[in-house]
C-alpha cells in the first residue's frame, strides 16, 4: 500500500492500536469502537489522534468529538459506496474540519478527482504510480460547474477558481470547488 | 436553447480525453472490467446482447438542426445507418466500437453535446416538457431550471456514486407531459399566491419492480431554493439509501421505509443546515444568464386566420387527419406544434434512420427556428411551425415515412428495445408492437378510438413504462418462452397511476388478440365521449377481465 | 449431461463470440466447441478466464444447446437471439423471423 499526499507518495506516520497496547510518541489511528472505548486513556495523549470512519455514521452525533484528532480516515469498503463523499463534505463545511482527511480502502485513482474535490487530501492506494495519476485527474479540469465555496456562482466557472494544490496550511478551502 | 460558452466547451473536450485515457488502459489491461465499467456507464456505454451501446444526452430533450445532423453522422459513420429515441429523451446507437467511442464523442463535443451521466449510479438526463417553451398551457419554460439542474449535477463529486441511478423530470405546465410523478425528483411549476414562480416538490416516484406514484413533499419552493433543495434530497439519499441490495436501492424504497413525514423531515432538517452554512442560493443573476438562453425566437406578425390551412384539410384528408391528431396549440397564433411520429404502423417505435432525422433537421431549418425536440414517449417535435407551413411540412414527413398520424393514439406506443437488444430483458418487445400496429393499421379505426397510450416493457425494469400505460404489456418469461402480462387503467400525467394486473399472462402468439380484445370491450362500453380511460375507470377491471378470460 | 457452449462478446466491438476447440473466439455459433463432460467444460472456463484477463473478450458465460442436427443451436431464447441477431429488421420495414 501507499499512502499519496499532494501529488506525492509519502511515509504514513500513522499507526494503529495492536494487541491493546497504545505505541507511544506515534500519532495513533483508531477505529470508533477503539475510541469510545478508551477515551478515558486517551484524555492527556499528547500524540496526534486520527479517526476511522466507515461512512455509517451519524456525524452530528460526533461533532463535538472532532477537536480531538487531527486526521479523519474515511473508508470505502468498495469503490462504489458513496457516502463518504458526503462525510467529507459535511466534515468539511459543516463541522469545520481543518485536519487530514484521508481516503482508505478500495480507493480508485478513477475516483481522486471526486474525493479532493470533496475535501480529501490523502489517499492510501495499492499502486505507487498513483501519484501521477493524482496529479493527471486533478489538473485535468480546469473547471467545474458547481459554485464555489467563496458563494460566487461564476467562481468555479472562470477558470481562476479551484486551487488544484492544496497546501497543509489551508486544505479546506483549496480542495473545496463547491 | 442553451449554448455553450468556453467554459462549457472545454468542460466536455476535458471530459472526452479522460475517458480516452480510460479506455485506453481498459485496453492495455491496466483496468478490469469492473473497475471500467462504472466508468464507462458514466459516459452512457453499456455492453448490451449484441454490442456496445451508446446513449447520448439530449438535454431536456432539445435539439438543434445542427445536433440532429451530426447524430445522423454518427449513425452512418459509426453504426448501422439509425437511432433511437429513447424514454427518457436520449438517443441510442447499437452498434459502436469501443475504441471509436472516444472519437464519437469528440464528435459530439464538436456540436454541444455529450454522453456524460447517462447512465451508471449518478443523476441523470435531467427530461422535461416535450412542449416546453410553445405550449399554450404553460406556466414557465422548465427547461431554463432544467440546464440549471444539468450543470448543477454535471460531475457533482459527491453524488457520483450514489446508491442507484437517479432521475429527475420537470413540467412547467399543469398538464404533465413529462411524467414527473414517475421519477426520483419530480418538479412541477407553479406561482404561489404573490405570484412568485417556485416549485412543488415530488420524491420517490418510480417504475421497475416496485413501481409507485411519488409523493408530494413540499407544496412550494421558491425557485432560488432550487439547488440547496435538491442537494439536502440527495444528500440524504446517498447516506441512507440502501446499498446492500441492487433492487432496493433508489429512492423510492427509501422513501417507503422510512416514512413520508420522516423523510420530509430529514429533508428539511438537512436543508435548513445548507441554507446556513452553505452558499446554495441559486441567484437571480444565474436564472436571468440561463434564461436569457430561451428567450423566444421573433415569431414576427401575428397571421390573420389561415384559409389556405383550412382548404388544404377539406382537400387533403389524409393531411386533414395528420393535422388533427398531430398538432398541438402553440402559444403564439398563427403557429402551430407539430409532432413527428417515430411509430409507423409495423415499424420499430422511437428508431430514426440517419435520412430521417436529416430531413427533420432540413424541416427545422425551412419552416421551424432550427429546433426539434425528443419525446419520453420516443417520438419527435417541431415545436414552432406557422400553419401556413403546415401543409409543405406534412408533405415532406410523408414522403420520408415520418407522417404517421397516430400522436397519443394506440399506434403510438411505446416499446423498450426488449430482448432484441438489452441484456436485462426477459421478452421481447418491438415485435409485439409490430404486430399490434399492423393489426391496427387502419387509420380512420385508430382515429375514432381515440386517445390510448399503450406501452410495451421486455422486462420488469420498465424501461417502457408500461405501468403508467391505459394498456400496459409486460414481457416475462415462463419456462424458456415469452409471455406478456396486460396491466390496464395507468397513466403518466398529473393524475398518475400504476395500471392494474388484468390476469394470467398472454403468449406471444396470443397477446395481440388480446389487445384487440381490450379495445372491442371499450368500444362496446363507451359512451359519448367517452376516452379509453374514461370508460375503464367507469365500467372497471371486470368486463375486460371477463371478455379475456370467459365468465367465472 | 447437458451440452454447452461458451459465449462472450469481444472486447474491442462487443461482438457475440463462441469459443471454438482450437481456443479462439468465432462469431459463427456452428463452429463453437460443444462441452459435454465435465473435463472439457473446465477446459473452456480456464480459456475463457484466460481470454478476459488477456483483453480479448468480455462477459464469458456458458450456455445449453443441443444438436440435434449435427450443429449446436442454443435452447434459451436470449442465446437464440444473440446468435442470429436482433429478430426486428434495421430497415424499419415489418420483419421476418430470421432464425
Amino acid at each position: 500500500m501507499a499512502l499519496v499526499k499532494h501529488g506525492e507518495v509519502i511515509a504514513d506516520p500513522w499507526v494503529r492500536i495492536e494487541n491493546d497496547t497504545l505505541p507511544l510518541g506515534r500519532p495513533l489511528l483508531l477505529t470508533l469502537e477503539e475510541w469510545e472505548r478508551l477515551a478515558g486513556s486517551l484524555r492527556h495523549w499528547d500524540q496526534p489522534l486520527g479517526l476511522i470512519l466507515t461512512g455509517a455514521e451519524p456525524l452530528d452525533q460526533l461533532r463535538d468529538s472532532l477537536g480531538h484528532f487531527q486526521l479523519i480516515a474515511l473508508a470505502f469498503p468498495k469503490f462504489t459506496d458513496g457516502r463518504a463523499y458526503s462525510q467529507a463534505r459535511l466534515l468539511r463545511k459543516r463541522y469545520g474540519f481543518t485536519g487530514e482527511l484521508r481516503a482508505i480502502g478500495n480507493v480508485l485513482q478513477d475516483q481522486f478527482l471526486q474525493m479532493h474535490r470533496c475535501g480529501f487530501d490523502s489517499y492510501e492506494v495499492a499502486d505507487e504510480k498513483a501519484a501521477e495519476a493524482w496529479i493527471a485527474a486533478t489538473s485535468r479540469y480546469l473547471g467545474f460547474y458547481q459554485p464555489s465555496e467563496r458563494g460566487d456562482f461564476r467562481g468555479a466557472r472562470a477558470g481562476s477558481d479551484p486551487q488544484i494544490f492544496v497546501t497543509a496550511e489551508q486544505p479546506a478551502a483549496a480542495a473545496w470547488a463547491y | 436553447m442553451y449554448r455553450y460558452d468556453e467554459f462549457d466547451q472545454a468542460f466536455v473536450r476535458q471530459r472526452v480525453e479522460e475517458f480516452r485515457e480510460q479506455v485506453g488502459r481498459r485496453l492495455m489491461g491496466e483496468l478490469s472490467e469492473d473497475e471500467f465499467k462504472p466508468l464507462r456507464l458514466m459516459n452512457g456505454l453499456y455492453l448490451q446482447l449484441h454490442a456496445y451501446m451508446l446513449r447520448v444526452a439530449i438535454p431536456y430533450g432539445t435539439l438543434s438542426s445542427t445536433q440532429l445532423r451530426k447524430l445522423a453522422h454518427i449513425a452512418r459513420t459509426y453504426d448501422r445507418g439509425y437511432g433511437h429515441f429513447t424514454t427518457r429523451q436520449n438517443i441510442q446507437f447499437n452498434w459502436p466500437k469501443l475504441a471509436d467511442v472516444p472519437t464519437i464523442l469528440d464528435e459530439l463535443a464538436d456540436v454541444e453535446m455529450h454522453a456524460i451521466q447517462t447512465s451508471g449510479n449518478c443523476i441523470r438526463n435531467v427530461t422535461s416538457d416535450p412542449y416546453a417553451g410553445v405550449a399554450a398551457d404553460e406556466i414557465e419554460d422548465p427547461r431554463v431550471y432544467a440546464e440549471i439542474i444539468r450543470q448543477w449535477s454535471t460531475l457533482h463529486p459527491e453524488f457520483s456514486f450514489l446508491p442507484r441511478k437517479f432521475k429527475v423530470a420537470i413540467t412547467g405546465s399543469p398538464h404533465d407531459r413529462a411524467a414527473i410523478k414517475v421519477h426520483d425528483i419530480g418538479l412541477r411549476m407553479l406561482r404561489n399566491e404573490a405570484g412568485e414562480p417556485g416549485f412543488e416538490v415530488v420524491v420517490g416516484g418510480g417504475q421497475g419492480r416496485t413501481p409507485v406514484v411519488g409523493h408530494s413533499i413540499r407544496a412550494f419552493l421558491p425557485k432560488n431554493d432550487l439547488l440547496s433543495y435538491l442537494e439536502a434530497i440527495l444528500r440524504v439519499y446517498n447516506l441512507l439509501g440502501r446499498r446492500d441490495n441492487l433492487y432496493k436501492a433508489r429512492i423510492k424504497i427509501l422513501v417507503n421505509q422510512t416514512g413520508v413525514e420522516e423523510f420530509t423531515r430529514l429533508v428539511e432538517e438537512e436543508w435548513q443546515a445548507i441554507r446556513q452554512g452553505w452558499e446554495l442560493e441559486l441567484p437571480d443573476s444565474e436564472i436571468q444568464r440561463i434564461s436569457s438562453y430561451f428567450a423566444r425566437p421573433n415569431y414576427g406578425e401575428a397571421e390573420p386566420i389561415d384559409f389556405g390551412f383550412v382548404t388544404a384539410q377539406r382537400k387533403n384528408p389524409e393531411f386533414a387527419r395528420w393535422a388533427r391528431c398531430n398538432t398541438f396549440a402553440h402559444r403564439q397564433p398563427g403557429y402551430t406544434i407539430a409532432a413527428i411520429s417515430l411509430k409507423p404502423e409495423g415499424g420499430i417505435p422511437g428508431d430514426a434512420t440517419a435520412e430521417q432525422m436529416e430531413v427533420v433537421a432540413d424541416l427545422a431549418d425551412q419552416f421551424g427556428f432550427g429546433e426539434i425536440r425528443v419525446t419520453h414517449e420516443q417520438n419527435l417535435v417541431l415545436p414552432d411551425i406557422r400553419k401556413a407551413d403546415l401543409l409543405a411540412v406534412w408533405q415532406a414527413l410523408d414522403k420520408a415515412g415520418l407522417a404517421v398520424p397516430n400522436l397519443g393514439l394506440i399506434t403510438d406506443m411505446i416499446a423498450c428495445p426488449g430482448l432484441d437488444y438489452c441484456n436485462l430483458a426477459n421478452a421481447r418487445s418491438i415485435p409485439v408492437a409490430q404486430r399490434i400496429g399492423q393489426r391496427f393499421a387502419d387509420r380512420a379505426l385508430v382515429e375514432e378510438l381515440g386517445p390510448i397510450t399503450l406501452n410495451i416493457s421486455g422486462c420488469i425494469n420498465a424501461c417502457g413504462h408500461h405501468h403508467v400505460a391505459n394498456i400496459g404489456i409486460l414481457g416475462v418469461d415462463k419456462k424458456g418462452k415469452e409471455f406478456y402480462q396486460i396491466t390496464l387503467g395507468g397513466r403518466a400525467d398529473e393524475a398518475a397511476a400504476i395500471g392494474e394486473i388484468v390476469g394470467p399472462a398472454f403468449s406471444y402468439e396470443d397477446v395481440v388478440d388480446a389487445v384487440e380484445t381490450i379495445v372491442t370491450t371499450y368500444r362496446g362500453q363507451r359512451q359519448a365521449g367517452e376516452a379509453f380511460l374514461d370508460t375503464y375507470q367507469r365500467i372497471g377491471i371486470q368486463p375486460f377481465k371477463e371478455k379475456l378470460y370467459g365468465t367465472r | 449431461m447437458t451440452l454447452q457452449v461458451m459465449t462472450a462478446n469481444r472486447l474491442g466491438d462487443g461482438a457475440v463470440v463462441y469459443l471454438d476447440a482450437e481456443g479462439r473466439w468465432s462469431e459463427h455459433l456452428a463452429e463453437a466447441q460443444v462441452a459435454a463432460d465435465a473435463e472439457t467444460l473446465n477446459l473452456l472456463e480456464r480459456r475463457a478466464e484466460a481470454a478476459v484477463r488477456d483483453r480479448e473478450v468480455v462477459g464469458a458465460y456458458l450456455f445449453r444447446v443441443d444438436t440435434a442436427d449435427g450443429t449446436p443451436r442454443p435452447i434459451g431464447q436470449r442465446e437464440i437471439i444473440r446468435a442470429a441477431g436482433p429478430t426486428v429488421g434495421t430497415d424499419l420495414t415489418p420483419p421476418a423471423l430470421r432464425i
